[in-house]
């Protein structure tokens, strides 16, 4: 019965070990409606019908190709500059040095300088995009011949000028195609090539371009034939001017010095007889360029500089474009958001991962999302009411759950005035679609008010010149996810702030809101009543303007003179309480009281007058006074605010602003009277536009809000995954049998999380023997439960068919049964024992097992089960035998050991004999397993041991 | 006019031309100039950058058509090339289109060459032709060095092996001595081309004085130069370039109207500032002469020291180069003190201060040591503040300052799990980026700069 058992498990073990199939999918049909769509999948408990489905993924690719597009548009305009910067300087450059030595006018040199463009990339990995389009660019002229040299393929100096021949020579044998001898001739030198190693040298190319000026030169006299032989001569001089070799160096880091070297000597060599200019794009700053060649080479260059676009104004722009201009669109949330600005501002300044970022976003939302087919088109157009009679109840129900947050905050802000609505909304479905139709309309309001407030807030931006107050477009869009941007601190310190802004400056900040307003057709119907305030606003300024700006002037001189004061006093009382009815009671008194005093003092004593003016004057700076103690007290952006909350420097603000206001209240009677009106406006109409996304119900159709996806997807993290996976395995395999707990190590855990878990306790070396008893140890109680169980139940089958067989002959087997019970008692009693020994045993003998040899007899072992099967020989060391002996002499021991037990033990023993040598194949396995990982690594150091890789051991 | 009679003129122009180097022309003229003689075997010609050999050598066989070659090492960048230039410029064979960019015949070894180039000679006997002699000239001959370590010794016996009428000249910034290591090499013939003295480039650069100027004033002008950049900078041709650059800022008070020509003092005020300028990029040649005029006063007087060295890293590739530059220039041993985050500081700070003076030699003179890839992430983890994952995207910024030079890999590159790393930028560097992200690089580096 046991030997039976034996069988089984080695026939188990032998499948183990061929059990390395890769199941197809057998039903063809099904993989193709896997792929259909690409991958898009019935949602909503596959309720959703194909219909749908197709809605979806036909409206993913529509958006995202729409994106791309505006994308690759606003990239290619921005770099536009750069590159014909780029390209003007290549055109420029070459006539200019053939005039030089026209006019002979500069000095000549032994050698000449080769006209070098320097191409500031910074470090952003997508440059390549940009160098393509500057070579595009370089190409539209048929006589610029560009050979572009990536360090990647410029591996020494013979292989670098093979690339410029090739490129520079093969260009032109495919442009003369046409002409049937170049065909021909091109063949030939490719047979000839192939027939010997070409030789390239410089001299070929000087060949060429001789042979180029000849051609170019020939087909202009074709066409002048009938001009002057010296017209012609003229001519032949301007084309051989307009020939230019450029060779564009893409990454200069990653050059080697050497080469770049010889190569700027040996083209500087040719300089006179070959127009070549260079180009060569740097990462990294001018100084490394500097440290990198010699003085012998940069003597021979003729530098110009030239900064391509920063990859922070690009993202900027990007994000204007197409998340604050679109208004139904795709739209990312804060957490995407969050997460690809951080990954962008923190990790790569890549513009591509960005866009990357945003097309998987694109995706997702599609994929996921049943409702996504009512985003991104117009909620006021006819195409979504046949979407919104399209819909099925099971989409509103989704609908109820897709925008829980949002829909219940907003039920419950309405749940106390009108409990009706409510009931309706949660109960009758046409209800909640007409809602969800408002809700989407809202939403599109909101985008066309905060397109426009957007704008406008850069222009309030701008009406402050210190570097704390502008933040980025893409910081701001930021603020405006996370928060209301109105509430924000940075806006409202703006809008507090424009109280003191000049007047000047204010109409001309009004006015540019004007006109942006206007010229959006859409928001200026929406925000018609803010216009009309400030119409309103403005209206009156174009009274102050004949008056206000002319007194201004005056009052100023005035103030400086310190004269008049006394006359003007009782009109600043009159306008100080016709203002004060707007504010609040403290104030006025407190201000009235500092006129008066200040009156007093006036009147009283010209000393004091004078000490007053002084102060006037600095207020009169007032802005600039108060920026300065901004930045005394913030080190910080983010600091910003603070120097208005402390409750000393509050006085100190308020009086100054006080003294400010009375100080413009001399100056300038017309506008005083109208800051509040002002600022009211400016309050208002920024409430209104820079709102946050999500007070809005049923944002979730239009926004894409989940970010742990594109988390997964684009930041990887390798050590913490492997360190889960095989320290906490259960999270991956599904299984309930194994705890979390980080104490005690489960057999029934795989047997690669065992060793990784003893891996864990150990130090830097390792060693092999001790490993492997601990692995043993752990597995051992697992084997031996398991036998038992299964001795039980073969037990059990042998009891019932001896209880059969007792009916018959029941005293005839009674001593047996007694005797059998025995064996079970003392082989229990044997085991314990054993395992105790065996523990000693292995302590005490130090084995010298190296790693290797281990792993060798492994694959020994795997290759003997599985020899039919096996593709792979791989050699057996001797060691492997030597341990093998070794292991074979262990087990020896211990069968004699076991010889002093009973007889019937035999087969037990071939059953631990085997154990052992189970428990030896899985723990070579597992430690192979993290090898391969890069846990661990052979040492030369003790050849027993290996050497704990740091990696993944914290 | 014959052959001979052009070379002597030839000559007497550059006597003319080349101030100060006429007793090297006349030397050369004794040994090269009668093209009826018999030549010497080999000749080598040294001096310092910029004090004429190339150029002065170059223009004397100019007059001498197909009967020198004259190559530069740098371009032959084998051997093969080097023979095939030599054997296309003796037979006045050029590469073109017609003759498929071929050369005069294919030629790889030493072997090859010398049987070319007898044919060679022998073609050109039947013509009738006034000069004997064959001259290859080698410029920049210290190259010939290092592509073949016999090389030089075969070329320059090669007189004695064609048993012709051949002579080899070498041309190089390096003196003889260096060259000696083969054996097997003939002596050549010395001839050395010395510094110029103050007055014999001054009488050169008077040269480049503009036609419509008196030379008395633009003597002056480069005198002035001439004493101002003279200790950092004998290099003639650098002076030249100097002197191209400011002499149109110089005369600029003149043009306006400000000062005249007899104002020395007032327009050494006006240049004073570029001449500092000037001093401070020396070399460097990152002033185009288009931008030099562009560029305002204000330029000048304030220039932005981070413009060299500034561009835009991600917030976190900076921390990563603080931490290898920390990693780099403090010993592994204090990394406890200064990264972990128990506050110890007290006693640690005074036990620092004996420790710098207990060591002499700065930290900065050794360079960058070398650190494993590990000790610098830790350094990382610890100085970054808010707390991050290791993410697969800090492995890849790693490897994108490796690709610009920033992180020098250090041993094997195979090794995948210990990677060592060199931080190459400098303190400066580092200290623009620390303040740039807020960080106080000193409180973490050993030795306070």
């Amino acid at each position: 019965m046991v030997a039976n058992s034996t069988i089984n498990i080695t026939e188990a073990y032998d499948s183990l070990s061929e059990a390395c199939f890769i199941l197809w999918p057998s039903d063809k049909k099904k993989k193709n409606e896997f792929t259909k769509n690409d991958g898009f999948q019935s949602l909503m408990d596959k309720t959703e019908t194909q219909d749908f489905i197709n809605q979806r993924h036909n409206k993913y690719y529509k958006i995202w190709n729409n994106i791309k597009s505006q994308i690759d548009q606003l990239i290619f305009e921005l770099n536009l500059s750069a590159t014909n910067e780029i390209f003007n300087f290549v055109s420029s450059k070459l006539n200019k040095t053939y005039d030089n030595d026209n006019k002979e006018s500069k000095l000549q040199l032994p050698f000449k300088e080769i006209p070098t463009g320097l191409i500031f990339s910074g470090i952003n990995p997508d440059h390549k995009r940009i160098y393509n389009q500057i070579v595009l660019k370089l190409k539209t002229v048929p006589t610029n011949h560009v050979a572009t040299l990536e360090s990647k393929d410029c591996i020494n100096l013979k292989n670098t000028m093979k690339i410029i021949i090739e490129q520079l020579m093969e260009k032109n044998m495919t442009e003369e195609n046409e002409i049937i001898d170049t065909t021909e001739f091109y063949k030939k030198s490719k047979l000839k090539k192939n027939n010997k190693a070409p030789n390239y040298d410089p001299y070929i190319l000087l060949g060429w371009y001789k042979h180029l000026i000849k051609d170019s030169s020939s087909s202009i006299n074709i066409e002048d034939s009938l001009n002057e032989k010296d017209n012609s001569k003229l001519n032949i001089k301007k084309n051989s001017d307009n020939h230019k070799i450029i060779l564009f160096i893409e990454d200069f880091e990653c050059f080697d010095v050497l080469l770049l070297q010889d190569l700027i000597s040996i083209f500087s060599g040719y300089s006179e007889e070959l127009p070549i200019i260079l180009l060569i794009g740097i990462a990294t700053s001018l100084e490394t360029f500097h440290q990198s060649l010699p003085i012998s080479s940069l003597s021979l260059l003729q530098i110009e500089k030239f900064k391509l676009l920063q990859s922070y104004e690009c993202i900027n722009e990007i994000i204007e474009k197409i998340f604050i201009e679109n208004v139904d669109f795709f739209k990312l949330g804060i957490k995407p958001y969050q997460y690809l600005l951080d990954n962008f501002n923190f990790l790569n300044l890549s513009v591509d991962s960005f866009i990357r970022g945003i097309k998987f976003s694109v995706m997702y939302h599609f994929y996921s999302n049943p409702l996504s087919i009512l985003s991104s088109i117009d909620p006021t157009s006819e195409e979504i009411n046949v979407i919104f009679n399209s819909l099925t109840k099971r989409h509103l129900d989704e609908a109820k759950v897709l925008t829980f947050n949002s829909f219940k905050t907003y039920i419950n802000s309405i749940k106390s005035t009108s409990p009706q609505l409510v009931y309706k909304l949660l109960t009758d479905d046409n209800a909640l679609k007409s809602f969800i139709k408002d809700g989407l309309i809202n939403l599109h309001n909101y985008h066309i008010k905060f397109r426009v407030g957007f704008k406008c807030l850069l222009e309030l931006q701008k009406l402050y010149h210190t570097p704390l107050f502008n933040k980025s477009k893409r910081t701001l869009y930021l603020l405006s996810l996370q928060e209301s941007l109105f509430e924000s601190s940075h806006v409202q310190l703006l809008i507090r702030r424009s109280k003191i802004v000049a007047y000047p400056a204010i109409k001309k900040f009004l006015k540019s809101i004007k006109t942006i307003v206007n010229e959006d057709e859409q928001a200026k119907q929406l925000l018609n009543c803010h216009i009309k305030v400030l119409d309103n606003i403005l209206l009156k300024f174009e009274k102050l303007d004949d008056e206000g700006n002319e007194i201004k002037i005056e009052e100023k001189k005035k103030t400086k003179k310190g004269k008049e004061k006394i006359a003007n006093k009782d009109e600043i009382k009159i306008k100080k309480e016709d203002d004060s009815d707007s504010k609040d009671i403290v104030e006025e008194e407190k201000e009235e009281e500092e006129v008066t005093e200040i009156n007093k003092e006036k009147g009283n004593e010209d000393n004091e007058d004078e000490k007053e003016k002084e102060e006037i004057i600095i207020n009169d700076n007032g802005k600039r006074l108060l920026n300065k103690k901004i930045y005394e007290n913030s080190s910080l952006f983010d600091n910003v605010l603070k120097p208005y909350y402390p409750n000393s420097n509050i006085i100190s603000f308020q009086r100054e602003t006080k003294i400010s206001k009375r100080l413009r209240a001399e100056e300038l009677q017309g506008y005083e009277t109208m800051i509040d009106e002002v600022n009211n406006f400016i309050l208002n109409y920024f409430k209104e536009t820079l709102k946050c996304y999500k007070e809005f119900p049923f944002h979730e159709i239009v926004y894409y809000t989940e970010s742990s996806k594109l988390k997964k997807s684009f930041s990887a993290q390798p050590r913490s995954v492997i360190h889960t996976a095989l320290n906490y395995p259960r999270y991956y395999l599904n299984c309930q049998c194994c705890s979390d707990n980080d104490h005690i190590i489960e057999s029934s855990l795989h047997d690669t999380c065992i060793a990784y878990k003893l891996y864990l306790e150990c130090g830097k070396l390792i060693n092999l023997y001790d490993w492997f008893v601990a692995f043993g140890n752990i597995l051992n109680d697992k084997i031996v439960k398991e036998k038992q169980k299964e001795k039980e139940i073969n037990k059990r089958i042998k009891n019932k068919q001896k209880r059969e067989a007792k009916e018959i002959e029941k005293e005839k087997y009674e001593k047996e049964r007694k005797k059998e019970e025995k064996i079970d008692k003392n082989k229990k009693e044997k085991e314990q024992e054993e395992e105790e020994e065996e523990g000693k045993e292995n302590k005490n003998n130090e084995h010298d097992v190296s790693f290797d040899s281990l792993l060798n007899e492994n694959e020994d072992i795997i290759h003997k089960k599985g020899e039919d099967n096996s593709i792979i020989i791989i050699d057996v060391d001797n060691d492997k035998n030597v341990i093998k002996e070794s292991l074979d002499k262990e087990e020896e021991e211990n069968e004699e050991e076991d010889e002093e037990d009973e007889d019937d033990e035999d087969e037990d023993e071939d059953e631990d004999a085997f154990n052992e040598k189970e428990i030896q194949a899985r723990f070579i396995r597992a430690i192979s397993e993290l090898q391969y990982f890069g846990f661990i690594k052979s040492t030369n150091r003790k050849v027993d041991h290996v050497i704990k890789l740091t990696w993944g051991s914290d | 006019m014959s052959i001979q009679d052009e070379v002597d003129e030839q000559f007497k122009i550059l006597k003319d031309n080349y101030p100060g180097r006429e007793l090297q022309i006349n030397r050369l003229q004794c040994l090269i100039g009668d093209i009826h003689q018999v030549v010497p075997p080999s000749i080598f010609i040294f001096g310092d950058s910029a004090t004429g050999k190339t150029s002065i050598v170059k223009a004397i066989f100019s007059k001498y058509r197909e009967n020198a070659s004259f190559i530069n090492c740098i371009d032959c960048y084998t051997p093969r090339l080097l023979f095939e230039h030599c054997l296309n410029k003796l037979s006045g064979y050029v590469p073109s289109p017609d003759n498929l960019y071929t050369n005069y015949a294919h030629c790889e070894t030493m072997s090859e060459f010398v049987h070319y180039l007898i044919e060679i000679c022998n073609e050109n006997k039947n013509n009738e032709d006034e000069i004997t002699g064959k001259y290859l000239i080698f410029d920049n001959a210290e190259r010939l060095r290092e592509t073949n370590p016999l090389l030089l010794s075969a070329l320059l016996r090669i007189p004695e092996i064609t048993n012709l009428n051949i002579t080899i000249i070498l041309i190089s910034n390096i003196v003889w001595e260096k060259f000696r290591s083969q054996t097997g090499v003939l002596e050549p013939i010395l001839l050395q081309f010395p510094s110029y003295t103050k007055n014999e480039i001054l009488n050169i650069m008077i040269r480049d004085c503009p036609k419509d100027e008196n030379k008395n004033f633009y003597y002056i002008f480069i005198e002035l130069l001439y004493d101002v950049f003279n200790k950092p900078c004998r290099n003639l041709n650098e002076l030249r370039h100097m002197a191209m650059l400011l002499y149109p800022k110089y005369i600029e008070p003149i043009n306006e109207g400000k000062a005249t020509r007899n104002d020395t003092v007032k327009l050494f005020k006006h240049i004073e500032i570029y001449f500092k300028q000037a001093l401070d990029k020396l070399y460097l040649r990152n002033i185009s002469s288009s931008e030099w005029n562009n560029k305002s006063i204000e330029d000048y007087i304030e220039p932005s020291i981070n413009s060299d060295i500034s561009f835009e890293l991600p917030y976190y590739t900076k921390y990563l180069l603080i931490a290898s530059y920390l990693a780099s220039y403090n010993p592994p041993r204090y990394d406890l003190r200064f990264f972990s985050k128990s506050s110890e500081n007290k006693r640690r700070k005074s036990r620092k201060q004996e420790d710098v003076s207990s060591s002499k030699k700065s930290q900065q003179l050794y360079g960058p040591k070398v650190f494993p890839m590990e000790r610098m992430l830790a350094i990382f983890y610890s100085i970054i503040e808010d707390p991050i994952e290791g993410t697969i995207d800090i492995n890849r910024q790693i490897a994108s300052l490796l690709t610009l030079k920033l992180l020098i890999k250090i041993g094997n590159t195979d090794m995948l799990n210990q990677m060592k790393c060199k931080c190459n930028v400098n303190y400066e560097f580092i200290q623009y980026l620390s303040k740039s992200v807020h960080f106080d690089i000193t409180k973490y580096l050993y030795e306070a700069i």
